[in-house]
């Protein structure tokens, strides 16, 4: 299947108001979920994987509040036991996300010499930035769009990340 | 003088209207994120100087630059028309306009090396450096650095392969002229993208791709490597290689070099 193909299934199934679509030939397996499905889409293929790039920008207003984040990205396990001691309880239902617009890759600080832009436990203001996410060779500073507590850093520095995902976990009474 | 330039031969009408010219600067792009940080700059809001004593390059890297020579300067853009998704459409009208200045003044042999270096043939005339601030799903803002070598003739040896716009062609030119040229070209380019004219965007990128169309050796990821034909990118911006099998295959940064 080329990646024109892919595209134009994409697209019909995100015309069509279908939640998911599977579909497998030979070795080649697509499975797409749309909006509805998770509020997050991609496309798994033994050769690659394509963000999707929904034709109108359905995309819900985002931080969106209460939904834990929906598959917890493998990096979590390097967060050390410690942390947990900062979120005595790990109800997350009051937690606000910051997710990546994008995809590329999630920088926590400006450059390799210079410190994280935020760490758990700092407090930080809406439209302060919170990391860099590079795509293609462009830099770009992700400004949060909430204020509060960072709880959570859900990713590790220098890792790829798809688009809406969940970056940082942020407490909005803490 | 820069005021000059601009009414007479390169007419730009918003970009470099707001001009700041700075005898020396540690980097423009810097200098335009403060800017950014305590006001809000025109759209087009040019930062130039002659003397930039620590450019920034890809990610902690240098762009060197000889004091008095060559054109360094950062472009701020509110390009809140565009998805953030379809950023790459800023390198590539960005790349575009640099290689017609390289053109305009008689270099035949330029072209944009994937994803955002200006080549002369195998050598590396510009770079460019964009850096975005998003909030949410818009553009907060966006500058546009440029390091264009005009008249430097002689580089550190530590650069891989540089040259320069005299060194192409044994002439010396006007920096004010080149500026004009850019501050134009880049408006014209901007203008189109606004319009949305994207598909003639990626199709004029895709055609002044270097090494396209010929067979090329590339590198994996994994240090294998292969042979294919560079034919565009697609609007993510990834290489579009094709195969000896025959089909496309969409390549990110990582996953390739060149041999």
């Amino acid at each position: 299947m080329t990646f024109k193909e892919i595209q134009d299934l994409i697209k019909l199934v995100s015309r069509t108001g279908l939640t998911e679509f599977k579909m497998k030939d030979g070795e080649f397996n697509v499975h797409i979920r749309t909006e509805k499905y998770t509020k997050e889409t991609t496309v798994h293929s033994t050769q690659q994987i394509v963000p999707v790039q929904t034709s109108m920008p359905a995309v819900p207003q985002y931080p969106i509040a209460a939904t834990p984040p929906p598959a917890p990205a493998p990096e979590v396990a390097a967060a050390p036991p410690a942390k947990k001691a900062e979120t005595p309880a790990e109800d997350t239902s009051n937690l606000l996300e910051v997710k990546s617009p994008i995809v590329g890759t999630f920088y926590r600080s400006p450059s390799p010499d210079k410190p994280a832009y935020v760490k758990v436990g700092d407090t930080i203001e809406k439209g302060q930035v919170v990391c860099i996410i590079e795509a293609m060779k462009l830099f770009n500073e992700i400004e949060s769009e909430v204020s509060g507590k960072i709880v959570k850093v859900l990713m590790e520095d220098s890792s790829p990340v798809e688009y809406e995902q969940v970056l940082f976990l942020v407490d909005p009474n803490g | 003088m820069i005021k000059k330039i601009f009414s007479s031969d390169y007419p730009a009408k918003w970009v470099g209207k707001n001009f700041i010219e700075l005898p020396w600067v540690a980097s423009t792009n810097v200098y335009a994120t403060s800017l950014l940080a305590k006001s809000k700059p025109s759209a087009g809001t040019v930062i130039s100087t002659f003397d930039q004593q620590a450019g920034l390059g890809q990610f902690g890297s240098k762009w060197h630059s000889t004091a008095g020579k060559n054109v360094t300067m950062s472009i701020i853009f509110y390009p809140e028309f565009l998805e953030v998704q379809q950023q790459f459409l800023l390198s590539q009208f960005i790349s575009l306009a640099v290689l017609n200045v390289i053109l305009e003044n008689g270099i035949k042999d330029a072209t944009i090396k994937w994803p955002n270096d200006i080549y002369v043939a195998d050598r590396k005339v510009s770079g460019i450096l964009i850096q975005n601030s998003l909030l949410g799903n818009k553009f907060h803002y966006c500058i546009v650095g440029i390091g264009l070598n005009v008249n430097q003739e002689h580089f550190p040896s530590l650069l891989p392969n540089p040259t320069s716009m005299k060194l192409e062609t044994g002439v010396s030119f006007d920096l004010y002229k080149i500026i004009a040229q850019l501050c134009l070209f880049v408006e014209r380019e901007f203008e189109n993208l606004k319009r949305g004219e994207t598909e003639k965007i990626k199709e004029k990128y895709s055609s002044f791709l270097y090494k396209k169309d010929v067979e090329n050796y590339f590198s994996n990821s994994d240090g294998s490597s292969f042979s294919g034909i560079i034919r565009g990118v697609n609007i993510q911006g990834q290489l579009l290689i094709e195969m000896a099998e025959g089909h496309l295959r969409p390549f990110s940064l990582k996953e390739i070099s060149y041999r």
